[in-house]
């Protein structure tokens, strides 16, 4: 950086000899000739430009200086100046002052009576700031309240000036948190403007800034919209009603919401049926009355928010005890349904809100940013391209997208495999890239960002991709596929994960040390996740980890065998259907029915895990899926949808197929969590062994 | 694909500082030493955004923000002004002409990426 700075003021000094000799010609010249329009502009515009650069490059005794000869020629413009013989000369005593100042010897006392002088001829105090705003770093450090209320409407012709509101709404953002409502107004295609603005926002705003600061971010358009911004204030002991805000923002008036009071419904509600307000105004109030709830809240914690460092085996246990009372609380559910005691039942609701809330809250603390663990792999690529003699660069995106902090430590290895192999099988060496009309430097990227309950995670780079023919080949090889055989592009690449799969031409250090793709997939089959790979030949391979937010407690679905309870992460879920005798069919040894059309294959858990007990008449069939191949569980009830904290099994019975984990039902009972993808590949070799029979 | 934003002034140094700075950001400059420069270069090539001085040989920054805001290809997008006059005089000129927004000389690189960010994203 100081280097540049080198080269930006080296720069402005040349530009600004080149300006000082213009200027003493064009004064010469203007001598001659003292009423030149031209020479007059140039003039000006060479004091202005040198003023503007002076002041930009950190020259400012000459930028002061500028802006008094500045003004002379202004007003010589303005007409309101003559060009006299004094001007003249003072212009040209000014640039032979200037010289000495770029060289940086010039004495204080001669520039002083110049200033003087030249403040006598166009009647300005020489002390007059320069022109650069004086209020700039003013504004920020007022008081600071947290909440705003901010109405942006736009006039129709916003976009006429190039305006776009869409990265004000995002720098809003950057100044805190931000719940925007949109009250669109949109007409007909036919009737509608192209080029005109026909939406407004509301946006409710949290976070330590000023109202100087949220006015900068419309400074811009503030002669274009319609602005108002509010500072929302706690209201003492009781927080504000709807009714209140929607008055006090001149949405409604006070008749219509007394009007409203007498019918006894929800406010918003009848407002909204009754038309006196749309729907998007009516959540924006909302918005608002919740954000004034937490007012009271936040400012007793500010004096305390700081941060705190904890332990993190102490976040596990808490995590355990919020597993525990979610247990708990659904025992005392049970218990209180078996009662008709209505007072016990509210208060049965009570807990279970909190408990949910606490676990969301435990669940939030665990989370950790993933830029943690992409910042170890530049020193990882860096080391690698310098052993393999590749120039990589790396990059990251989604730094900040944040992930329970289990399955970052089960991500870790999975993403060190994955960057191996992108330098060592993906990219080409600078020469073959260069070959290829590539730019030399390979490039991988790591990002992550939040896609639903999902956090997906890729690895991209620009080598040469797979060769999905060479995978076809090997495939063919290993008997994984027949000579002929169709496949869906998809189902030919997911083959590279295939235990004993490798496409590799040699082990390398780098790659081939024995965790082969096979134990990569069976780690993020572990942590509930899937993977999904996109290549072109010759353009390079994206691979995306699609990861549950977090391991702790899932949703699941709760099912019987006999006696035995099983819980399916409700994720893999599809749906449930039943099986009568008719839809039963039997090929190759595995069961299948029909759905709608299609074959489904299913497995008997009863007899996968040898449950004795009669079977039903009416067995219930939940359908899973697996990789986008859909499996059928046959079971004997569905209890129902089942907050699951999840246990791990303990060492003993950590082998043991067919089973992720354990959790304890209400009743103390224990239920047996379903392997999904694990059942799946014990599906696919009764299909194997059928057929060597 | 980065942005590409267009730097119109007749100060080298100014033109080089603005380049340095953006492309440091990751957009894609180009440069033109006056409006009618500018002018020439904004031949339907792709151009995201402006940032123009006023005061200019040939032709001034009000005379481009005026050719943008007639070109079909260049109409909506934003053209900030670069100017050492807070009067708002200056400013009513160039809003006038069409200009999005303005940038007060002398300014810090992050000043001027911050003035960015606010109107291209």
């Amino acid at each position: 950086m100081t280097d540049r700075t080198a080269e930006l003021r080296q720069a402005f000094l040349t530009e600004a000899g080149d300006l000082l000799v213009e200027l003493e010609d064009s004064l010469l010249l203007l001598e001659e000739k003292p009423t030149d329009r031209d020479t007059i502009d140039r003039i000006f515009r060479a004091v202005h430009t040198l003023k503007g650069s002076a002041a930009m490059f950190g020259f400012e005794q000459i930028s002061q200086f500028a802006h008094n000869l500045e003004n002379a020629f202004d007003q010589v413009r303005a007409g309101s100046q003559e060009v006299s013989g004094d001007l003249i000369a003072l212009a040209l005593r000014a640039k032979d002052l200037f010289d000495q100042m770029l060289e940086g010897d010039a004495p204080q006392d001669q520039i002083d009576v110049h200033c003087a002088a030249l403040a006598e001829i166009t009647g300005k105090s020489t002390n007059e700031p320069a022109a650069s705003d004086a209020a700039e770093d003013s504004a920020s450090s007022e008081d600071k309240p947290d909440h705003w209320f901010i109405r942006f409407q736009p006039h129709g012709n916003f976009f006429a000036n190039g305006s776009d509101p869409l990265p004000l709404l995002q720098e809003l953002a950057d100044l805190g948190q931000t719940h925007v409502t949109l009250h669109n107004e949109v007409p007909g295609l036919a009737d509608m403007d192209p080029e005109t603005c026909y939406c407004s926002w509301d946006i409710a705003l949290s976070g330590p800034c000023s109202e100087d600061e949220i006015r900068d971010v419309f400074v811009f358009v503030e002669d274009d919209c319609e602005l108002s911004i509010r500072k929302i204030e706690a209201d003492g002991a009781e927080p504000a009603r709807l009714g209140n805000i929607l008055v006090a923002r001149g949405d409604i008036a006070a008749e219509d919401l007394n009007q409203a009071l007498a019918d006894q419904k929800p406010l918003g509600k009848i407002l909204e049926e009754t038309g006196k307000i749309s729907s998007s105004r009516l959540s924006s109030a909302l918005a608002e009355q919740q954000t004034r709830r937490q007012v009271g809240d936040q400012k007793a914690r500010r004096s305390a928010n700081q941060t705190v460092r904890v332990p993190s085996d102490k976040l596990d246990q808490l995590m355990d005890l919020v597993g525990e009372l979610v247990t708990v609380h659904a025992r005392l559910e049970r218990h209180a349904n078996r009662r008709t005691d209505g007072e016990t039942t509210n208060l049965v609701e009570e807990v279970g809100r909190i408990t949910w809330e606490l676990r969301e809250n435990a669940m939030g603390i665990r989370m950790l940013p993933i830029g943690n663990i992409f910042s170890k792999f530049r020193r990882l690529v860096r080391d690698l391209s310098h052993e393999l003699g590749k120039d990589i660069q790396l990059i990251t995106a989604g730094d900040e997208t944040e992930i329970d902090k289990t399955i970052i430590e089960h991500l870790n290895d999975p993403l060190v495999h994955l960057v191996r192999n992108a330098v060592d099988h993906g990219l080409e060496t600078a020469a073959e890239r260069k070959a290829r009309g590539k730019d030399p430097m390979g490039t991988i990227e790591l990002s992550a960002r939040q896609q639903g309950p999902n956090v997906v995670v890729s690895i991209r780079d620009d080598g040469g991709g797979i060769d999905l023919e060479a995978v076809r080949a090997k495939a063919v090889n290993k008997g994984l596929l027949e000579p002929q055989e169709e496949i869906e592009e998809q189902a030919l690449i997911q083959m590279i994960f295939a235990p004993g799969f490798s496409t590799a031409k040699e082990v390398t250090s780098t790659s081939g040390r024995g965790v082969g793709m096979d134990v990569l997939r069976r780690n993020i089959d572990t942590i509930g996740g899937s993977i999904e790979v996109q290549t072109e030949l010759g353009q390079g391979t994206t691979i995306a980890l699609k990861l549950p937010l977090t391991l702790a407690i899932i949703e699941g679905l709760l099912v019987r065998i006999a006696t035995r309870f099983f819980v399916v992460p409700l994720a893999a879920v599809e749906e449930c259907i039943e099986l009568d005798g008719n839809s039963r069919d039997q090929v190759q040894g595995r069961h299948m029915i029909d759905l709608r059309g299609h074959v489904l294959p299913y497995l008997e858990p009863r007899r996968l895990f040898h449950i004795d007990g009669p079977v039903p008449p009416r067995e219930q069939i939940v359908v899973v899926r697996n990789d986008k191949r859909l499996l059928g569980l046959a079971v004997d009830e569905i209890i129902g949808q089942h907050q699951t904290v999840i246990k791990s099994l303990g060492k003993v019975y950590r082998d043991i197929k067919g089973f992720s984990g354990g959790t304890v039902l209400g009743d103390g009972d224990i239920a047996l969590i379903l392997d999904v993808p694990a059942l799946a590949g014990m599906a696919a070799e009764t299909v194997k062994e059928a057929q060597l029979v | 694909m980065s942005k590409v934003i267009m730097t119109v002034d007749d100060s080298a140094s100014i033109r080089q500082m603005v380049r340095f700075t953006l492309e440091d950001a990751g957009y894609t400059v180009l440069e033109a030493g006056d409006g009618q420069e500018a002018v020439t270069l904004l031949d339907g090539r792709t151009c995201h955004m402006v940032i123009t001085d006023l005061h200019m040989p040939n032709k001034d920054g009000i005379e481009v923000i005026k050719h943008i805001r007639a070109h079909q290809g260049y109409r909506f997008i934003p053209v900030i002004m670069l100017t050492t006059e807070s009067q708002a005089e200056r400013k009513q000129q160039g809003k006038a002409a069409g200009a999005t927004g303005w940038i007060v000389k002398p300014f810090k690189p992050e000043q001027l990426l911050k003035v960015v960010k606010k109107v291209l994203r």
